[in-house]
């Protein structure tokens, strides 16, 4: 078996990574993943397993503005987009921007707020821009929002609706770390290796870079065939009530792109859309009741499609 | 619900229609093949009874009605004159009961015509039962189909039947059939639902598919037949067989009263002919023939009649001089199993006794005795003096000085044309003889040598302008008594001995017997021929030529000579098992080969030799492809190896590394459906413990999901290839 030789820059920044965050390199190479192709990451777990350390960990390694925006129930839009504030001196409204100017934005808890101020930062997002007091404002490049949600506990919670996590270009379950990882984890702990003392390995301009080689990488006729007969597979499924949406297969594209790239390829190749379909489509599907309640997950159901469907091997594959 | 049935009934209506006229052309050839006639009959009967299969009726009603009809044309057929008209269902019965009692006695050539139209209906019944489980249950025509094309194919090359147009046609209804079948098939075995645009646009896709190919199948050349038409071999052979005299058709009597054409393979009939109860054993004489033709025997002069009275004399038939009769009388009773007109007897025949008036007519030209007026007979007795022969005696006839030059001139009779080697052939063997009787036995003994072969079935008839004896004593070598004692006849002639064609009936097989009497069976199996050779001042002395044939005559040595070595031939052991009657043959007989024609005979022999081979080939062939089988996990691999030695272009690798696949599939590694060529590569590495198929994986990938062309290390690609090949042969 041999391994793949990754992207040298990415590599860098996923081994950085790796220092602080034990046994997430999967979680680790997603969000770099989402990065590269321009989307946001959900992060749906309970609280304590490394959420926000990844995103400072990411947020570290590449040399880049980190925000933090801490949401709460009483948070307003303009807590986060920014407020215009008269300067008696210059005798003018000045602007003064809000955390979500940031290259990297954690949005932590974002199911906590209101839905006028997830709404401004998922506009924010979906855009690239925002406008305020009828100025427009264009936001930074990268930039790239890791949200979290905490899937416990509901109570005065403003679940976001099917349409805004749609604006999530993959959601992430961090998961509980293995006996042997904890035991590394708590030996680091006590050696004080924080994030504060990483160094960057990559600049935001050969992010940017990146983020435009990307797009480069070829896609041929077979694996966009093998996408959308993933995507009309969840459509025609009998568990579902809402499949993957065209928007759903475009994330799944440019995931594929930028996964391909990291992984230092400049084709897609189906492994790439076997391995992201689940992070990616999940939390675009809507389930039937029925299978709500036979406790049915999402995940499971884009498995089963995906080992059930032939891959594309030859040119002309048999339907 | 309506819908389906309506369009059940109409694939149902169609495709008995297909089974109809499938089944029309095996019954089309019949009326110029078989001497069908009244075809339209059995069309009939077949069309109604597809029409049943259609209706789904009872089945209590299809068999009364196809009863009736059958029923009604039997008697519209074969028995509208019959006195009985009212009662002619029970004659049918009746007919059917004997044909059967025929049947289990195995005289195939005895049924009755009404009872084969019988059997070919009901034939044709269980036919349409065959073809209605072929097309409506198991939906698949093929096995009919080709038996149909095999059939027309053979008919057309054997037979007299133009099958060009029966052919096209079966092709066109055929391929019809299996495509609406096959999509039927599909249908039920994919659970789809009949959606009428799919079904014509199949049909049309159908339809197109055998317009083109039927027309491109008409239009393009075709090669000419590999062998010449054998039609008019069969033909002329036939013709020239029926211009002989034989006829077409089987003749199997044993017993023929026309000798002018021998030759010919012959089936054997154990019909009793008659029993005889006697104290010996007799050859059973019937008549004789004098005038050899060429191609058989036939008599000199016309029938010389004499009217007899039994009461008054003996039988006018001069046999061997006196004193070679036995003093005693013998008598033996003989029951005909049929009523003759023609008695049998033994040598040395004295008196008859049939009835009260014992008028009899003794034809002198051939020895034949009838009864008077040819009233028909079925027992009589006889009685005679059986005569016995001292060889020292007969040793004494150096030559035929002092015999009736007329009767000389008769009896050494030949054809003009004889060929000159026969008479080559008789000097030769008989060079060391100095008498008749050691000439005779000289020939005797060569016919009796391992030269010749006893045969029934591989015997040859002889060409326009061959002579029978010479084809058998030169070319064939094959044959059974007619060739021997012919020849025998023959060769004495040529060296001036006058001999005759006895013919009759071997002493039969011994079925009981007591101190005295025994009684024997003699069958059609026992009809034989003989020779007899004249002795001048002793007579017609019978030599037995037949291979496997023993001569009853007595022959004896006087004490006071030396004993002769040839005595021991004349009695040898004989097994009267291979006693076979004598046979005209079969002039239609296709499967029986005919050696008459030296050009049929060599092409024979290759065809033989040609078998031989052919099945050797086809064994080894065999052996070949069971040992490919087995080993095919083995031997994959190295064709593959072979086949994909020095492609170096994207679309072999493509296509050697999916056979690969395949190759691995066979050993086990199965890629599970959504497994990515990756992981199955990296599954099929581990248990490999290379890494050979992961690199040909990403290259294959670069080649499917790159589009690339260049760059590839085809010397590396193949060290790989060979490299899993070779570790999967090792785990085999």
């Amino acid at each position: 078996m041999i391994a793949e030789a990754l992207q040298p820059k990415l590599a860098k920044v996923l081994e950085n990574m790796d220092k602080v965050m034990i046994g997430k390199r999967k979680e680790a190479t997603l969000s770099l993943t989402a990065l590269l192709a321009g989307g946001h990451v959900l992060l749906e777990d309970v609280p304590g397993v490394g959420k926000t350390m990844l995103v400072k960990t990411l947020a570290k390694s590449v040399s880049s503005s980190f925000k933090r925006i801490q949401f709460t129930p009483d948070l307003l839009p303009s807590d986060v987009l920014g407020v215009s504030i008269y300067n008696p001196k210059e005798m003018e409204f000045e602007f003064r921007p809000g955390p979500i100017m940031g290259n990297i934005v954690l949005a932590d808890e974002i199911n906590r707020t209101s839905p006028k101020t997830q709404s401004a930062l998922l506009e924010g997002m979906e855009e690239g821009n925002v406008t305020i007091d009828g100025f427009t404002y264009q936001l930074p490049k990268p930039f790239f929002v890791m949200a979290t949600q905490n899937p416990i506990e509901y109570e005065g919670t403003y679940p976001l609706p099917e349409a805004q996590l749609d604006r999530f270009l993959l959601k992430l379950k961090m998961g509980y770390p293995s006996s042997e990882e904890e035991m590394e984890i708590l030996t680091r702990a006590q050696n004080r290796t924080t994030v504060e003392e990483l160094e960057s390995v990559i600049t935001v301009q050969e992010l940017v870079q990146l983020q435009d080689d990307v797009k480069n990488v070829f896609v041929d006729t077979t694996i966009k065939e093998y996408i959308i007969n993933i995507v009309l597979r969840t459509r025609q499924h009998s568990q579902v009530y809402l499949g993957v949406s065209p928007r759903g297969s475009i994330a799944l594209l440019k995931a594929a792109q930028a996964y391909a790239f990291l992984r230092g390829r400049d084709f897609v190749i189906p492994d790439d859309v076997q391995f992201l379909a689940p992070y990616i489509f999940a939390h675009r599907l809507i389930l039937r009741s029925e299978a709500k309640y036979e406790g049915v997950a999402a995940e499971d159901i884009i498995l089963s499609i995906l080992s059930n469907m032939q891959v594309p091997i030859q040119r002309f594959v048999k339907k | 619900m309506v819908n389906i049935i309506r369009q059940r009934s109409i694939e149902s209506l169609l495709l008995n229609i297909i089974g109809f006229l499938l089944v029309f052309e095996w019954l089309n050839p019949l009326e110029s093949i078989a001497n069908v006639n009244n075809l339209s009959v059995f069309v009939c009967f077949l069309a109604i009874c597809f029409l049943f299969s259609y209706l789904r009726l009872h089945w209590s009603i299809s068999l009364v009605v196809n009863v009736v009809y059958v029923t009604t044309i039997l008697h519209y057929f074969y028995f509208q004159k019959s006195f009985l008209a009212l009662f002619w269902p029970a004659r049918i019965v009746e007919d059917i009961f004997r044909n059967i009692k025929i049947l289990f006695n195995g005289e195939w050539m005895s049924i009755t015509d009404s009872f084969r139209t019988l059997l070919m209906f009901v034939l044709l019944w269980l036919l349409v039962y065959l073809l209605h489980y072929w097309i409506v249950v198991q939906k698949n025509i093929l096995f009919f189909f080709l038996l149909t094309v095999i059939y027309l194919s053979i008919i057309d090359t054997f037979a007299a039947y133009n099958a060009t147009f029966a052919i096209l046609r079966t092709v066109i209804i055929g391929f019809f059939a299996l495509g609406i079948l096959t999509f039927y098939r599909f249908v039920e075995k994919e659970q789809l639902s009949m959606k009428n645009i799919v079904k014509k646009r199949w049909i049309i896709a159908l339809v197109g598919v055998i317009i083109i190919s039927s027309f491109v199948g008409v239009l393009v050349p075709k090669a000419g037949p590999i062998w010449p038409d054998p039609v008019p071999f069969f033909q002329s052979f036939a013709d020239h067989h029926e211009d002989n005299g034989s006829g077409s058709g089987v003749r199997k009597i044993g017993y023929d009263t026309d000798d002018t054409n021998l030759g010919g393979p012959f089936v054997g009939d154990k019909r009793v002919v008659f029993t005889v109860t006697s104290e010996n054993k007799e050859y059973w004489r019937v008549e004789t023939k004098d005038l050899y033709t060429g191609k058989g025997w036939e008599l000199s002069a016309r029938d010389d009649i004499e009217f007899v009275d039994g009461n008054v004399r003996e039988v006018p038939i001069y046999s061997v001089e006196d004193a070679l009769l036995s003093e005693e009388n013998s008598s033996v009773s003989i029951d005909l199993a049929d009523n003759r007109t023609h008695l049998i007897y033994p040598q040395g025949i004295t008196n008859i006794y049939f009835n009260e008036e014992n008028i009899y007519q003794v034809n002198h030209t051939n020895e034949k005795i009838s009864t008077s007026y040819l009233s028909s007979l079925s027992n009589y007795e006889i009685s005679y003096r059986k005569p016995s022969f001292e060889v020292y005696t007969l040793r004494k006839a150096i030559d035929t000085t002092g015999v009736d030059q007329e009767f000389l001139a008769r009896y050494t009779q030949v054809p003009d044309n004889l060929p000159t080697r026969i008479q080559e052939l008789a000097v030769s063997i008989t060079a060391g003889a100095e008498n008749l009787y050691d000439k005779a036995k000289a020939i005797e003994s060569y016919l009796n040598s391992y030269r010749f072969t006893y045969d029934t079935q591989n015997v040859a008839i002889p060409k326009e302008e061959q002579d029978y004896v010479d084809q058998f004593l030169f070319e064939t070598m094959v044959g059974y008594c007619d060739n021997f004692s012919s020849s025998m006849v023959v060769l004495l002639r040529t060296i001036g001995i006058p001999a005759r064609w006895a013919k009759g009936y071997t002493p039969g097989n011994e079925i009981q017997t007591n101190d005295t009497f025994s009684v024997y069976e003699v069958t059609n199996n026992n009809a034989h021929s003989w020779v007899e050779v004249f002795f001048p001042e002793i007579g017609w002395v019978p030599f037995e030529p037949t291979k496997g044939f023993e001569n009853p005559a007595e022959f004896y040595y006087n004490l006071d000579n030396r004993p002769e070595q040839t005595d021991s031939e004349t009695s040898e052991p004989a097994t009267p098992e291979q006693e076979e009657p004598k046979e005209k043959p079969e002039a239609n007989n296709t499967s029986a080969p005919d050696k008459a024609d030296a050009s049929i005979f060599s092409l024979e022999a290759v065809a033989k030799f040609a078998k031989t081979w052919l099945l050797g080939a086809i064994v080894v062939i065999g052996i070949l492809a069971g040992i490919v089988f087995l080993f095919r996990k083995r031997l994959y691999p190295y064709w593959l190896q072979f086949k994909y030695k020095n492609k170096t272009d994207n679309k072999s690798f493509a296509t050697a590394y999916l056979s690969l696949i395949r190759q691995l599939q066979w050993n086990g590694f199965i890629r599970k459906e959504g497994e990515t060529l990756r992981s199955f590569a990296q599954y099929v590495d581990h248990f490999l413990e290379s890494n050979s198929m992961s690199r040909l994986t990403n290259q294959y990938e670069r080649i499917l999901y790159r589009n690339e062309i260049d760059g590839n290390d085809w010397e590396e690609i193949r060290m790989d290839w060979d490299k899993i090949l070779r570790l999967l042969n090792e785990r085999n």
